[in-house]
Parts: structure tokens; sequence; C-alpha cells
């Protein structure tokens, strides 16, 4: 027998079990991390949660305040995406059950994206289980720095992260960076009826309009204005006038000496010694008198005929 | 059209990966194919034959696979040309050896798509990109199989050699699985041989007989002339180009090419002439 013989008789097993014949397949998963060590690397470094994600990964977020998007408005980011691309990422966040990339801000970019027929997109991904309303806040604060969001939606925005993180409408501006009375005037918008808030929505009648008629005090009177303002195409300031002449209320004369501000059910607060009759001269002194009042102990207020 | 990428890989040290990187890579630049050759190994043995040890130890780690590791590398940085012409070079280097931890399928992201990474930013610029890995299966050639499309697995016809196929294919399974699931074995290539040897012999006849056409049909032959090559700093075809050793070399290129062609048309992608 030939050496080469004798190695096919006795050893060309065990050659074949090295090279695998007949041993079972392993797969040789266990849980363990890696750190990467050493910071040498100068200058250049790439964003480690930016990814290119294919666009059928990525679905909008039921909680997202814009739900209005105009085609044209669309087509023309549509039609600029496809010249110079998406310039600027989109913000995801990854959601396990649904296996899918969820968009936190971008939702317009996103739309425009599908438009211009782009198969990836370069997505900012949100780390750390984000809770519902610090994604609808991070929204928020984009979509107010764009200010483009529609009245009603943003004031529905407002009153769900006040509901959830129990703020009230000054701290709610305050954590926005907007006025006071923006705030007010948007939830204003919310106590409407929805007449009222259908003809905001479709641009019939101004937010500031609006903030107006929210001022009757009956849902009907409310509804009946709105259409006398759509029909007659009131301004801000007709229907203002419109209301005060309805209520009475807030219906205020003021000149040097004296002013008079007549009020709902019988009640006139009247200021004398004044400097002057404009608004803010009168609001001083308002304010000092509250100040006064809030001051007082509950059953000190003097009645007439009631001792103190 | 965009290369082909190709991890050269077995656990077993010295069945010739190196080498075979090293001479193939000058093979098919001579044939005027534009080669982007990587080091993934922290010992640098690829580039330490191409550079030389002192320029090699001297090369600043951002300008190395190193960087590749830690994310923040840009292709520019971390590809060089070489003196052959028609090879381009990550270079290796030992700074690399800290990113290469075990169970690499737990690793930071980054790290697992260090390589993929820079040979998708690349890929339109060359042919074929061939990596070679260390003689481990830990982070570094998984980030290899991450980045490629196939894998060659180089072996000595002795026990030994053989011993790393098993491995080498449940890392395989496991990358395809979890990462890329493109990857596949182009072949079980048989180096160092010396056909007058019996049990070299008995080796190649078992593993044909198990693997079939899973192994090449070109053997790359023992021969003095490789080693002589690596010492002038050259592949083979740059060293001795009418010598039997540049032939297999470059019978070994012929195959490497149709198999991945075949592959190509297999799997109903463009071969090459039809996506010229």
């Amino acid at each position: 027998m030939s050496k080469l013989d004798e190695l096919r008789r006795g050893a060309a097993g065990n050659a074949a079990e090295s090279m695998g014949a007949g041993v079972v397949r392993r797969s040789p998963l266990e849980g363990a991390t890696v750190s990467i060590g050493g910071a040498r690397y100068k200058d250049l470094a790439k964003a480690r949660s930016a990814f290119e994600v294919p666009i059928d990964k990525i679905v909008p977020d039921p909680n997202q305040p814009r739900k209005v998007f105009t085609p044209e408005d669309l087509q023309d980011l549509a039609d600029s995406i496809r010249d110079r691309g998406l310039l600027q990422p989109i913000r995801v966040r990854w959601d396990e059950g649904r296996e899918r990339y969820i968009v936190i801000a971008g939702e317009r970019r996103w739309r425009a994206a599908r438009m211009a027929g782009l198969d990836r997109l370069t997505c900012v991904v949100a780390e750390g289980d984000m809770a519902e309303a610090e994604i609808l806040h991070d929204q928020l604060v984009e979509n107010c720095i764009r200010a483009d969001l529609q009245p009603i939606e943003q004031a529905e925005a407002f009153k769900v992260l006040m509901d959830a993180k129990g703020w009230s409408a000054a701290r709610l501006a305050e954590e926005l960076h907007i006025r006071d009375s923006t705030v007010f005037k948007a939830l204003a918008l919310l106590e409407l009826p929805r007449e009222v808030r259908a003809k905001v929505a479709a641009g019939e009648i101004k937010p500031a309009t609006a903030y107006e008629l929210s001022q009757l005090e009956h849902p009907e009177e409310q509804v009946a204005m709105a259409e006398r303002v759509v029909a007659e195409k009131l301004t801000r300031d007709q229907a203002a006038a419109a209301v005060r002449e309805k209520t009475g209320r807030g219906e205020a004369s003021g000149r040097k000496g004296r002013a008079e501000i007549r009020l709902e059910g019988g009640l006139k607060v009247t200021l004398s010694g004044l400097l002057d009759g404009q608004p803010k001269t009168i609001l001083a002194a308002l304010r000092q008198a509250m100040k006064a009042v809030q001051g007082w102990p509950q059953e000190a207020v003097r009645h007439d005929g009631e001792a103190a | 059209m965009a290369a082909v990428s190709i991890t050269l890989l077995n656990q077993k040290g010295g069945v010739g990966k190196t080498s075979t990187c090293h001479h193939l890579a000058g093979t098919l630049a001579a044939a005027c194919k534009r080669i982007l050759l990587v080091d993934n190994d922290p010992q640098a043995s690829l580039t330490q034959g191409l550079l030389g040890p002192q320029a090699t130890r001297d090369l600043d780690p951002a300008g190395t696979i190193a960087a590749a590791y830690s994310g923040v590398a840009v292709p520019e940085q971390v590809i060089r040309r070489t003196e052959i012409a028609g090879i381009d070079l990550v270079p290796g280097s030992r700074h690399a050896m800290k990113f290469n931890g075990p169970e690499p399928w737990a690793a930071d992201r980054d790290l697992q798509l260090g390589i993929r990474d820079i040979v998708e930013a690349v890929r339109d610029r060359y042919d074929l990109v061939l990596i070679d890995c260390p003689p481990n299966l830990h982070l570094c050639s998984w980030a290899a199989l991450v980045a490629s499309d196939f894998v060659v697995v180089p072996l000595q016809p002795e026990d030994y050699g053989s011993q790393g196929i098993i491995d080498v294919q449940e890392s395989v399974a496991l990358v395809a699985e979890l990462a890329n699931p493109g990857l596949a074995i182009l072949g079980y290539l048989i180096t160092m041989a010396q056909p007058r040897r019996s049990i070299h012999q008995m080796y190649e006849e078992t593993l044909r007989t198990q693997y079939g056409d899973d192994v090449f049909m070109t053997r790359v032959p023992h021969a003095a002339e490789f080693p002589e090559a690596i010492a002038y700093r050259k592949p083979i075809a740059q060293y001795k180009p009418r010598g039997a050793a540049a032939k297999a070399i470059k019978a070994l290129a012929e195959e490497l090419l149709a198999r991945v062609e075949s592959r190509r048309h297999r799997a109903g992608l463009p071969g090459e002439a039809e996506a010229a």
C-alpha cells in the first residue's frame, strides 16, 4: 500500500472531521460589550447618531401636532429636495414594537422627500426611552420656532404638553420662550364651539378675531357672531367692537383724571386721580389696586351697613 | 461598477491570508484592476510588507485602520497610495489591537461598521477591495465580514489549517444572520501546497470531497519566490512576473474573478460588461 493509501485508510476520517464533516454547528452568541478607548483622533468626528435610513422604515408619529400639509407647499419642498437633496436631517426615534423609526420632527420634510422619490433619508436618531411628553416637547419646540403651525393645532399641542407636564399656561410660555398672551389666546381658541374652530382651521376667521369672539358669554352667541364675521368680513377690531356692544363688557372710557370700566353683571370700576387716560396708566393703577386687595385678610372687606 | 469586497479569513495563523492578499493584489493591479487593500490585522504584516516595519510603526494612527474603528475616519484620511501602481492601502496598526474584542456581535455599532463605512464610501473608486484579517474571529474579523460581499478561506492542506474551517463558517453564518445577509463564502483556497507530499494529497482530496465546487481549482503552491518577493517589498507579479509562482497567482486571480462574476450572475446582479 502506498503512503497515500495508508493515509486515506487511516486518517481521512480525521481529516474530514477537522474540516467540519459531521460536526454540529452552534451559534456562539452571548452578550457582552466592548468599550472604545482612546481619543487621539482629532478634528473630525462622525455624528454617531446620524444614519441613512430607508424611507420605508420611517413612519409619522400619530401624536404629531402638525396634521395639515398643503400639496403645493409639499411640492415646492419636494422639488427643492430633488434638486439639492435633503439638506437638513430629520429627527426620529426607534419604536421597537412597530419596528419602525418614528418622526419626532420633520414630518413635512419626510413627506416631501417621499414625493421627491428619495429612497433613503439622513436621520438623527434620538437615543434612549423618550417619554411621550418629552417627544412632544421636542416637536413643539421645533414647530413653535418655525411658527407655521396651524393655530388650532398649536393650541391643542399646548394643551397636551401642559397636561402631560402639569404646567400652567404661564409656565408653558416660559418654557417655550413665548409670551403669556400667546398661550392664553391659543387656549381660548380651544374653548370655542366646534363650528367656530372649524372656521378658524379653514382660515375663514383669524385666530386673533376668534379670540375676541371667545369673550362672548354663550356658545350660541359665539357661533352667531362667527357667522357674522365671515359674512360681513369683519376685522378683528370690528369684531371686538361688536362683542363689546353685546356684552357691554370691557367698555372703558378714560380721560385725564377719571376712568370708568363697566364689567359684567352691573359691576363697575371707577378710577380717579389719573394722570391721563392711557391704557397703560389705567393698567398700572389697576395692578396696584389688585396688589392691595390681594393683601387684605379674608374677612376684612367692609360692607355697607356691616362692621368689619 | 462598484467594487467587490472580499475578506480573507481563517482563524488559524500562518495559512497564507496576508501572503495571498499581497500577491493577489499585485497580480490584479498588473492587470489594470484598481485594488484597495485593507490591512485589518493589528500585526500589520501586510502593511509592513509594502511600507516596511519602521514606516509602519511611524504611521499616525489617525491614518490607519485604527481610525476606522474609532468612528472618526473620513476615507481620505486612512487610504494611501502604495509604490505599486493600482494598489491603495488602508494601513494596519497595532493601535487597532484594543478594538479587537471578543463577542463582536454585541460590540458597539460603530465598531462593527467601522470598515463597512469606509468601504461603502469608496466602493466606486475600485474594482476590488481585499481585506486581510488577524488569525482570530474577534471584532476585527467580524467588521471585515460585515463589510464584505465574499469570504475566501485560505488553508494549508493539513490538519491545523483545516481546523479553522468550522469556526469561520459559524462566524460567516452569524454575520449573515445579524448584519450582512448577502455575505457568502466564495471558496476555500489551498495554499502552500506541496503536491508530492502524501499528506497534502490526502487532505486536498478530503477537502474536495467534502466541499466540492466550493474549493478553488487553483492551488497556491509552496514556493520560495513568495517570501523573497515580500523581502523586496513587492508582490510576486512585480518581482518575478514570469515564474511559476506568478503564474499560479495569475490563475488564482482569474478564477477569483470568474467566481465573483458567476455569483453576481446567479444573484441577478449586473455583470461587469452589463454594468459598465
